[in-house]
């Protein structure tokens, strides 16, 4: 090969480089002159009054709509169950096809696409801001009357009037706070309240501790109890630092330890975060966490194999281990629940709207409530008639009424005593340990004294302790900064 | 310029694609990442194109960011030395001690067997091997060695770098039994005809032959550690890896700090790569 034809080779491949370089730079210069940045900024914590003015884009309805193949769903792995997209085809013939991914994901690939291909998200409420916030918009409203299961009679009045509701147990201290920074924006359309939704809460929970009761002999009434030194290396806490500061911060405020925050406890500023973060590093010095779960099959894992006695969860995570036959407990701690809600945002880019809106209302049916209820969380809608119709008297008031089981637990999982017999109830399903699949009765009945009840009572009772709501943080790299140290340390 | 000839002109569009793929899907991203590394992070989430050195600053000055710098470096720096020593006995055996061909694909295709399984399921497997319950703490707690089962077998570095070390040492035994089957073994004759002894015969001839292959197994293992922050997470109880930070850093959506994470960790990446290369001309030994 002669030294000229080396030479052009290199200027061969320097050109072509440069050349798709150019064609990058310039399609790159052209996109970021015309589009918005990538990521909206979040609002503060004072961001919440309705702005009159602000009008909502038109959706993309068009009448007759088309009935499409399939919709594309793309959301949290907690909120799709191949049940779910199974029972909603038979019903409608209209397929789902899902994709699991965190919200920084789902949000890139909206800002990319525009919508164009997607169809509904489903991000957590803590996360949905930058959804909400992004102009031009990645997602339409949802016009209240296309929603035809909630209704202000059909739905709890948590989220209708959260203001009265929520931890009712703190003296309502905070109430005004989450509906105002939490439940209001996030649900409704900015500047739309009561006519069209962003966000349609179809899931929600109220976080707490789970524990392992053959271990732990006796009610879990604190948060505070994972650091009891008892259980010295056999406690977990999630490594989620939003989520785990945030619960911590609920214990040290709601304990005494710390002094009222200034925004918020879910809202922490840098130097009320080190606190937090500070007493969580003088535990780990102290060798009380065993690891950090950093997903739902881990946290299950660990309660199963013992490896871990007592963590926080949430009460899916109950459920999945008693499924595994190993007791859990879910309990009540005096500083009250953490709290969050995700649902359903249809995609400013999707044909098919109406077909969205129905897809969000069969999330809403008696079918799902049952389903979900299985699972673990719960629906906003649960004082329907269609839902105490479909789930039945018993079913129902285990789930929402916190009511017992008509039967005995020593019938329903005999030969073990109370205290291990009801951490290894399942509502769905059955274990090991249980005569068979429990047989909820659609007639009305007295329940036993000895029944099975609910870990957390009746929801109302759950709503009035709820200690803290998931947001987004106003210092939320922050948040993330303190996390690296506390692991670091 | 000289004029190209039909068959030079051929070649030149065949590569196309490859190069076209590369410069827009390497290079480009690249870029980008190095310019929003630079970029001003405002509000909660989000960023503006004013350019500031505050990201790095963020980063060099934390002595919680430079642990963790160090300790991902200490952490592949170990995976690739144990890598080293377990996979070079394997390659030799297979490449020098085994003969038949049909014995040498079935222990090739052996080697394989756990990466046919799931990467979750194969890091979860560890959980019933390691934990409390498991069977090393079985079989210590048979035979007397311990009284009560012990938490030392996992979810600390040494499990993480116990599980890095496994789900690596392929790509460091690869590219050296391929550097060691590539040698004629008339060198080894000659060397004994030469009375060199087994030792000298060994390094002179077999180990610096395979030093190519030392030094590309090495990098293999180097980047796909230093990038690995699935396994420190779920095996590595609270070590911090700098691939997690980044994670964090993305999952609050404040990019210009996870570039900039992510440009330091290349940085240093490329800086060690080159630092390997540098002990072999790779180049004079290759080709």
């Amino acid at each position: 090969m002669s030294k000229e034809e080396k030479i052009s080779r290199r200027r061969y491949l320097k050109y072509t480089a440069a050349g798709v370089v150019a064609v990058a730079a310039a399609g790159g210069a052209a996109y970021y002159l015309t589009a918005p940045p990538p990521t909206p900024p979040m609002p503060t914590p004072t961001t919440v009054a309705p702005t009159p003015t602000t009008v909502a884009p038109t959706p993309t309805t068009v009448a007759p709509e088309e009935k499409p193949n399939k919709l594309v769903w793309m959301g949290g792995s907690w909120a799709i169950y191949p049940e779910v997209v199974d029972e909603w085809k038979t019903e409608s013939g209209v397929d789902i096809e899902w994709t699991t991914m965190a919200e920084g994901e789902m949000l890139s690939r909206m800002l990319a696409t525009r919508g164009v291909g997607i169809d509904l998200l489903h991000p957590e409420s803590a996360n949905a801001t930058p959804f909400i916030e992004a102009d031009p918009p990645i997602i339409q409203p949802i016009p209240v009357e296309k929603i035809t299961r909630w209704r202000p009679d059909t739905v709890g009045k948590m989220w209708t009037e959260p203001e009265t509701t929520i931890g009712t147990m703190f003296g309502n201290e905070n109430a005004e706070y989450i509906a105002r920074t939490v439940i209001k924006p996030y649900t409704w359309w900015k500047g739309r309240e009561g006519e069209a939704f962003a966000l349609i809460p179809r899931l929600y929970n109220f976080d707490s501790v789970c524990y392992n009761p053959e271990f732990i002999e006796r009610p879990v009434t604190s948060w505070g109890e994972m650091m009891d030194r008892q259980y010295k290396g056999r406690v977990s806490i999630q490594d989620v630092f939003v989520i785990a500061i945030n619960e911590w911060a609920n214990y040290l405020v709601r304990s005494g330890q710390m002094a009222t925050p200034e925004v918020g406890i879910n809202d922490l500023t840098p130097s009320e975060l080190k606190t937090v973060v500070d007493f969580l590093i003088g535990h780990k010095k102290a060798g009380q966490i065993r690891a950090l779960w950093a997903d739902y099959g881990g946290c299950v894992n660990f309660h199963v194999t013992r490896e871990v006695w007592i963590s926080d969860g949430w009460q899916p995570v109950e459920f999945s281990v008693r499924a595994a036959n190993a007791p859990a407990y879910y309990a009540e701690c005096d500083e009250g629940y953490r709290s969050w809600f995700s649902g359903e945002m249809p995609s400013v880019g999707t044909k098919y709207p109406n077909w969205c809106f129905r897809w969000i209302d069969f999330n809403l049916s008696g079918w799902y409530a049952k389903f979900i209820a299985g699972v673990g969380y719960s629906l906003p809608n649960y004082p329907s008639k269609e839902l105490k119709d479909y789930m039945g008297p018993e079913n129902w008031g285990w789930v929402y009424g916190g009511t017992k089981t008509y039967r005995s637990i020593s019938e329903i999982v005999p030969g073990k005593d109370e205290w291990i017999a009801n951490a290894l109830f399942l509502p769905v399903g059955k274990n090991e340990s249980m005569v068979g699949e429990y047989d909820w009765s659609m007639t009305e009945q007295s329940e036993d004294p000895h029944g099975n009840q609910r870990d957390g009572g009746s929801i109302d009772k759950r709503i009035s302790r709820i200690g803290t709501w998931q947001r987004w943080p106003k210092y939320a790299s922050e948040y993330a900064t303190e996390w690296d140290r506390f692991k670091a340390t | 310029m000289q004029r190209m000839s039909r068959e030079a002109l051929l070649g030149y569009l065949m590569l196309a694609p490859a190069v076209i793929w590369v410069v827009l899907f390497l290079i480009v991203p690249l870029v980008v990442v190095l310019v929003i590394s630079f970029y001003t992070p405002v509000g909660a989430a989000g960023f503006v194109p004013v350019l500031t050195f505050d990201n790095y600053i963020r980063i060099f000055f934390s002595p919680t960011y430079v642990g963790i710098l160090l300790l991902t470096l200490r952490l592949s720096l170990t995976v690739v030395a144990a890598c080293v020593v377990l996979a070079y006995p394997a390659a030799y055996f297979l490449a020098m001690k085994i003969r038949d061909e049909a014995r040498k694909t079935i222990l090739l295709v052996a080697m394989l067997i756990p990466f046919w399984i799931d990467w979750t399921v194969r890091m979860l497997a560890w959980w019933p091997i390691l934990g409390r319950l498991g069977v090393i703490n079985a079989a210590l707690l048979y035979i007397g060695v311990l009284k009560e089962p012990s938490d030392l077998f996992i979810f600390n570095e040494m499990s993480a770098t116990f599980v890095l070390i496994q789900s690596y040492v392929l790509f460091m035994i690869a590219p050296i039994f391929l550097s060691m089957i590539k040698m004629d073994p008339s060198m080894l004759e000659a060397a004994e005809t030469l009375r060199a002894n087994k030792l000298q015969s060994f390094y002179h001839i077999t180990f610096k032959m395979s030093l190519p292959g030392v030094i590309i197994g090495c990098v293999f293992v180097f980047v796909m550690t230093m990038a690995d922050f699935a396994t420190p997470r779920l095996l590595g109880g609270f070590i911090q890896t700098i691939g997690l930070s980044i994670a964090y850093q993305m999952g609050v959506l404040n990019w210009p700090l996870a570039t900039a994470f992510a440009t330091v960790l290349m940085t240093v990446t490329v800086l060690v790569v080159y630092g390997m290369f540098r002990v072999v001309d790779i180049k004079r030994m290759l080709f």
